[in-house]
């Protein structure tokens, strides 16, 4: 067999795999999307009704627009916060020390937790009554002894930020970690002996340099808060009122809770819209960087 | 010619003897089950949430099978996934479940597989009216039966009777004993209630009952939401005003859910809450609960400007229409929703060496039974007279979508909202998706 043969064949597996697994339900999701596509009437998933879902959740339906805000709102937050406390994280473990690798080891507990377990354990954590948060902030700060976090519109949204940031925080400072190694240290000892400042070797030199690292992270962080789902579901189910139903929150009741899987398909489907976006550039700086 | 005779008569009465002495322990009659076990070597799955009360049937089941022959094998789902998990099946339609448990509000989104029994009743006389009314209703879809509500409950009020000495009989005595209960005892709170939307529209529980005893309704006969009437906003203003005017909720009632709010009167917190008849046991269980007994009582729901309507919900089990196995299905479920094992499953408290704590019954024979009455406090007699009163939510596909619109309004009108235009606004969105699902003409 020729080698070129050969190395189609051995992909082929890889194919139909992801074929079968991304690209099918992506093509039969597109096809639901112009459907009425009610599960309680199985003919609706063949009546065809053109663009009307999409026009729908554009034109008539205030709760879309909802989870379009709460979705583009969180994730300019949550990419802004953990990627500044996770660049900040990086900044003082990377110079090693004894410490570094039992606090790098701690650091990745964060994230091996599932983002469900995490939403569970905030949920738990904000209990009104018998939280363990609440009791602490009532403590270190007694005006907030009373708050209800979850019952708040506003509160309730910074809990599931900060659930998110907390969880993510530790990937990447890892990732970033790695990337302020390979900063050449020959620069900023040269920019030292010329008296440069702290803040100006950060600025002019380790930045610049963290800069692909940076995006890499930035677009792999966006692409991940777009899309938050578990966490939303079990730290508040989208509440209260509407106030942090993201994006897949809202598809996920429409399809799975109110039955509307052709409508459901269609906003996942321009949901798909800014995360092709976000692959490409994600995929173009990482194969820059290779 | 005489011969001929005799051994017809001989042939008939074996007949005619063998079911007789099937019936002798009077097992079949009494769950009337078909005798001769046709259906012997059949496996029915069962799909069922996760209750203590289904674990005493579940138990039981053994009986089922020396009875018919057919193996059972139940998959417990938690409440949370479990709606997802009937959706799935009514979409993979293989028919790997017999036997489907579900709310009663995710009947009609999934009634096109679900088998109607009416005929199945009928055959083997059995009525409907053997349930409360609004039991009874909440197990059928536009007039025809899909199941049998084994799960059911009517909505009671406990109250912590150490520190009430007379219990509430309206809202207004809830708000004065709630006012006398703060200037008395400041530590506790003096009604748990639960405002939070969390997906299961629980916070449309209480409220329902403000607004059926206003004289208004969710729909008109039209299916346009009926809620923002006049009548429906003084009813939501007054139920909202509990918390934010007369303020004798607990303060966190904003964050609760159900769950939340009793066990906040389990850990002592609150002293009344409003909520299903099933949670009496664990009130006063002390793995759970800091309460005694002694320390809870019950009594029917309040009324509201003098008219008590309450909410009743159920949890219908159903036959699914993809079964390959549905007649040995239909024994089953006689065999399951049989008065007498209503009745077995709330006074006997050890099945198969292992204890049942339950208290919900569905027979309106059980509801009135006084061992069963007798096991149970009182309790079912003090819910058969509430559930005189009770009716259902609306049982439509598109009400858990209408119901979520309703339940993130009434929990933005209780954290300040403004409730007559939070009303009216999910009044025209209920409007307009029922026109979309061409409901509304």
């Amino acid at each position: 067999m020729r080698d070129h043969t050969l190395k189609y064949l051995l992909v082929l597996p890889a194919v139909v795999v992801v074929f079968a697994t991304a690209i099918w339900p992506l093509i039969e999701a597109a096809r639901l999307s112009f459907t009425i596509g009610r599960l309680n009437r199985p003919d609706s998933l063949n009546q065809y009704l053109g663009w009307e879902n999409y026009t729908w959740a554009i034109f008539e339906e205030p709760a879309f627009w909802n989870s379009v805000w709460v979705t583009a709102v969180y994730t300019v937050v949550t990419v802004g916060l953990t990627t500044l406390l996770a660049l900040g994280l990086a900044m003082l473990l990377a110079p090693g020390g004894r410490l570094r690798s039992t606090a790098q080891t701690l650091l990745i507990l964060p994230f091996a937790m599932s983002p469900a377990l995490i939403g569970v354990s905030f949920r738990f954590m904000f209990n009104p009554e018998f939280g363990l948060f609440d009791a602490f902030f009532g403590i270190v700060f007694p005006p907030l002894a009373d708050v209800s976090w979850l019952a708040d519109p506003t509160l309730a949204f910074a809990v599931v930020v900060m659930a998110d940031v907390w969880g993510w925080i530790p990937f990447l400072t890892l990732v970033l970690i790695g990337g302020l190694a390979s900063v050449p240290r020959d620069t900023i000892e040269a920019a030292q002996v010329d008296g440069a400042s702290s803040w100006r070797v950060f600025r002019d030199i380790t930045l610049p340099q963290l800069g692909p690292v940076l995006a890499v992270v930035i677009i792999l962080k966006s692409i991940f808060s777009l899309k938050t789902f578990d966490q939303v579901f079990m730290l508040t189910n989208g509440g209260p009122g509407t106030a942090t139903q993201t994006l897949s929150h809202y598809i996920y009741f429409n399809g799975m809770k109110y039955g509307q899987i052709g409508y459901s398909a269609s906003v996942a489907w321009m949901m798909v819209i800014p995360m092709i976006f976000l692959t490409y550039a994600y995929a173009k700086f990482v194969f820059r960087k290779a | 010619m005489f011969k001929r005779t005799l051994l017809k008569a001989m042939v008939a009465g074996a007949l005619t003897l063998t079911p007789m002495a099937t019936l002798a322990d009077g097992h079949l009659e009494k769950y009337n089950l078909l005798p001769g076990k046709p259906f012997e070597g059949t496996k029915l799955n069962i799909l069922s949430v996760v209750t203590p009360q289904f674990d005493g049937l579940m138990l039981r089941d053994e009986e089922f099978t020396e009875l018919t022959g057919i193996e059972t094998e139940w998959t417990f789902i938690p409440f949370g996934s479990l709606q997802e998990k009937i959706n799935a099946e009514g979409v993979a339609a293989n028919g790997t479940f017999d036997v489907v448990n579900y709310l009663d509000s995710w009947g009609p989104p999934n009634a096109h597989w679900l088998k109607r029994i009416d005929e199945l009743m009928a055959r083997d006389g059995i009525s409907m009216d053997r349930y409360p009314a609004a039991f009874a209703r909440s197990a059928q879809f536009e007039g025809e039966t899909l199941g049998f509500p084994l799960r059911a409950h009517p909505q009671l009020m406990f109250y912590r009777k150490d520190l009430i000495p007379e219990p509430p009989t309206s809202w207004a005595d809830v708000i004065r004993i709630g006012q006398e209960l703060k200037e008395s005892n400041p530590d506790i709170s003096p009604l748990a209630l639960y405002y939070n939307n969390d997906g299961n529209r629980q916070n449309l529980f209480i409220w329902i009952n403000f607004l059926w005893a206003a004289g208004a309704d969710i729909f008109n006969d039209d299916w346009t939401a009926a809620w923002a009437s006049e009548e429906g906003i003084a009813a939501t203003e007054a139920y909202i005003a509990l918390h934010t005017q007369h303020e004798v909720t607990n303060p966190n009632s904003l964050a609760f859910v159900e769950q939340d709010a009793r066990q906040s009167f389990m850990q002592g917190n609150s002293a009344m809450i409003p909520v299903w008849w099933w949670a009496y046991s664990g009130f006063y269980n002390p793995d759970s609960s800091t309460l005694t007994k002694d320390q809870v009582g019950f009594v029917g729901m309040p009324s509201f400007e003098g008219t008590t309507k309450t909410y009743a919900i159920s949890m219908p089990f159903s036959i699914s229409e993809y079964s390959q196995n549905q007649d040995a299905a239909w024994e089953f479920l006689k065999w399951l929703s049989n008065p007498e094992m209503d009745k077995a499953n709330a006074t006997v408290r050890e099945v198969g060496g292992k204890s049942i704590v339950n208290n919900v019954v569905t027979h309106i024979s059980s509801l009135q039974d006084p061992d069963v009455n007798a096991a149970n406090d009182g309790i079912q007699a003090a819910a058969w007279d509430s559930l005189k009163q009770s009716d259902i939510m609306p049982q439509i596909p598109e009400w858990p979508e209408v119901g979520d619109i309703l339940s993130a309004a009434i929990a933005e009108a209780a954290a300040g909202g403004d409730v007559r235009q939070l009303m009216t606004e999910a009044a025209e969105r209920s409007d307009k998706v029922l026109r979309r699902a061409g409901r509304i003409e």
